[in-house]
């Protein structure tokens, strides 16, 4: 066996023929031209960004059209939440188009957990932080959930919470396998065979959300506990789109359902929540997803029938035990990266020393939570405005540690400041890669550029 | 999060010749996804992560000397980065090998056997430490030189060379023993 037949069957075997999908590209190219920056009428609402995304990530366009009597007594009109500030998209032509959006509660409308939505979305929609500034790290990892970063929107949900008698969602666990889920929202199987996987998290409240796959279509299920003040809004589109009818499932469970072209809902309401279901096609598909197929009135029912609800928890299962020891787990496996760190140089893979010109450090409590701070010239960070600024820049990342083992872990981000802009960058739910090396006791991680910066512990 | 949202927009002169990067890089770009991944899904979301975080700095794409190298080392953080993400999705979604596809003048019986042989070599492939496996990639998925390689990875082209060499020797003593 030569070179050359090792070579011939590398090629062979890493050969790839396949190419991006035409919708694939399509997507990339209408970002790259969906307009210039994207401001809200008043200027910056970071915190209007962060429930965009939020309402993106869990439940897309949803509405309702013909809300006649039903047995359920509301629509999705009665949902409604205080509708924020359009969002104003400016195109390279000059030309400006307003995005507006309704947005809907999870609650059944006569609820307290609505009506304090109906409060926390007035507050948000007056708030300003360019006027009260705020500082992410006051604030404590219960209220963080709810997108807060400063102690004035703490003290608000406070005085909701209070007012409404509700508690807060509490911790929040990542369920690692999908039996361990099962087993803990529901008495035994609630999903048909035909649902391919459902996975998800919970929160100690006993408010959950699950995702699953049906075929090609994916779909959200939230089951929002009564009792719990959630921060989960749904964006809501055009109101005519939809169509809406009653149901009663194969388990006899009965039900709203919705549908427009582009996306289908299922509400029902039972003694221990609200549940909603969000199915990422409607009668012409799921317009991000080529492979999803149209998905018509008795599909919808037809998934509808695929799922026992009557299965899910109705009592507040006891996942103490089980916070306590993932706490646990974790805690002992960061414990040996608990401390300060400062950054003693920065290198290439190849050790090759780069200068060090700002000041970086890593503070990791026992508890898991970081703080990461790190600065470099902002030419060598950002060309692209480096011309109207060219302050040092850095930026500043909360989180929590999650380790992989003794010698790894990443970092969450929760949160990330940008100091030459005193913005608050919304980013994706992202992680950053940190080694320990027991041996040399030194910390790296290694950034966007590939360069490696590397800590040493404080004494 | 939609494409649309994910991405801090910047000033329209800056990206016009943006789209024209995108046609000419992306099939580059989702092969290299997909061999990083081997995963469809994976790969998809690699890809579409990789321009976004591309596009939130345009001017940075447009200038750099070697778009396909920024391309490669934008993917290649982003992966490295979140692969507990695709780690967990691993998981719970299907893997759909790379495509398979008959030379002409084949039998179906030849074809299956070198559809064997390929599989066992992918499969030596994805187990190599990154280190070296990354480098494979790069030569032979996307048919990069030792010098866009050792651009693209910071490497000096001396560790390049290096690493293919080893990671030829892994493969080598992996096939074998499965021979034998």
């Amino acid at each position: 066996m030569n070179h050359n037949h090792i070579d011939r069957l590398l090629k062979q075997a890493l050969q790839a023929n396949e190419a991006p999908s035409p919708d694939l590209i399509e997507r990339v190219k209408f970002a790259a031209n969906g307009g210039t920056r994207r401001k809200s009428v008043r200027g910056r609402k970071p915190l209007f960004r962060n429930l965009l995304i939020a309402a993106l990530c869990l439940l897309f366009v949803v509405s309702a059209t013909a809300f006649g009597t039903n047995f359920f007594g509301f629509g999705l009109q009665d949902m409604a939440l205080p509708s924020p500030e359009p969002i104003v998209f400016e195109y390279p032509d000059g030309t400006v188009e307003e995005f507006s959006m309704t947005l809907i509660s999870l609650q059944h409308p006569d609820t307290p957990e609505h009506a304090a939505a109906v409060a926390w979305q007035t507050f948000l929609n007056a708030y300003d932080i360019d006027a009260t500034g705020g500082n992410w790290s006051d604030v404590s990892p219960e209220y963080r959930i709810y997108g807060a970063y400063s102690l004035e929107m703490v003290e608000k949900i406070r005085e909701i919470t209070a007012y409404y008698e509700l508690s807060l969602l509490g911790e929040m666990l990542d369920i690692r396998t999908e039996e361990e889920f099962h087993a803990s929202i529901a008495y035994g199987p609630f999903l048909n065979d035909a649902i391919d996987w459902f996975t998800g998290y919970q929160f100690e409240s006993g408010t959950f959300q699950g995702d699953g796959q049906f075929g090609n279509i994916g779909f959200q299920l939230r089951f929002a506990r009564r009792g719990v003040f959630d921060y989960v809004f749904l964006n809501v589109g055009d109101i005519a789109d939809f169509t809406e009818w009653t149901f009663q499932n194969t388990f006899g469970m009965p039900m709203l359902l919705l549908q427009s072209t582009h996306a289908s809902l299922i509400i029902l309401e039972t003694e221990a929540a609200s549940i909603r279901v969000n199915i990422l096609a409607g009668t012409a598909g799921d317009r991000w997803n080529p492979d999803a197929p149209p998905f018509g009135p008795s599909d919808l029912e037809h998934f509808a029938n695929l799922i026992d609800f009557g299965q899910l928890r109705s009592e507040v299962p006891d996942l103490s035990a089980v916070f306590a020891a993932e706490r646990a787990e974790m805690n002992e496996a960061a414990s040996g990266f608990v401390g300060t760190w400062t950054r003693v140089r920065t290198e290439l893979d190849d050790g090759t020393a780069l200068p060090m010109s700002e000041e970086s450090g890593v503070e990791i409590s026992a508890d898991r939570q970081i703080i990461f701070w790190y600065s470099r010239d902002f030419l060598e960070f950002d060309t692209t405005t480096a011309a109207a600024d060219s302050a040092p820049v850095g930026w500043m990342i909360t989180g929590e540690v999650v380790p992989i083992s003794q010698h790894e872990f990443t970092i969450g981000i929760s949160y990330m400041t940008f100091h030459y802009e005193l913005d608050f960058q919304t980013v994706r739910p992202w992680e950053l890669p940190f080694q320990y090396d027991p041996t040399s006791g030194l910390l790296r991680y290694t950034d966007w550029d590939g360069v490696q910066h590397v800590f040493t512990r404080e004494s | 999060m939609d494409l649309a949202t994910a991405i801090d927009f910047t000033p329209a002169q800056d990206k016009a010749d943006i789209p024209c990067l995108i046609d000419t890089y992306s099939t580059m770009l989702y092969r290299f996804c997909r061999s990083l991944t081997y995963s469809k899904e994976d790969a998809e979301d690699l890809f579409q992560e990789t321009w976004i975080f591309a596009l939130r700095k345009p001017q940075k794409l447009q200038m750099a000397k070697s778009p396909q190298s920024f391309l490669c080392q934008t993917a290649l953080s982003l992966w490295k980065s979140q692969q507990r993400k695709y780690a967990r999705r691993k998981r719970i979604a299907p893997e759909v090998p790379l495509e398979f596809a008959i030379d002409s003048g084949e039998n179906l019986e030849e074809a299956l056997l070198r559809r064997t042989e390929t599989e066992f070599v992918r499969n030596l492939v994805t187990q190599l430490p990154e280190k070296f496996r990354v480098p494979l990639i790069l030569y032979y998925t996307l048919e990069m030189g030792v010098a866009d390689i050792a651009k693209t990875l910071h490497l000096p082209p001396g560790t390049v060379k290096s690493r293919l060499f080893s990671a030829r020797q892994e493969i080598k003593k992996g096939l074998l023993a499965y021979e034998s």
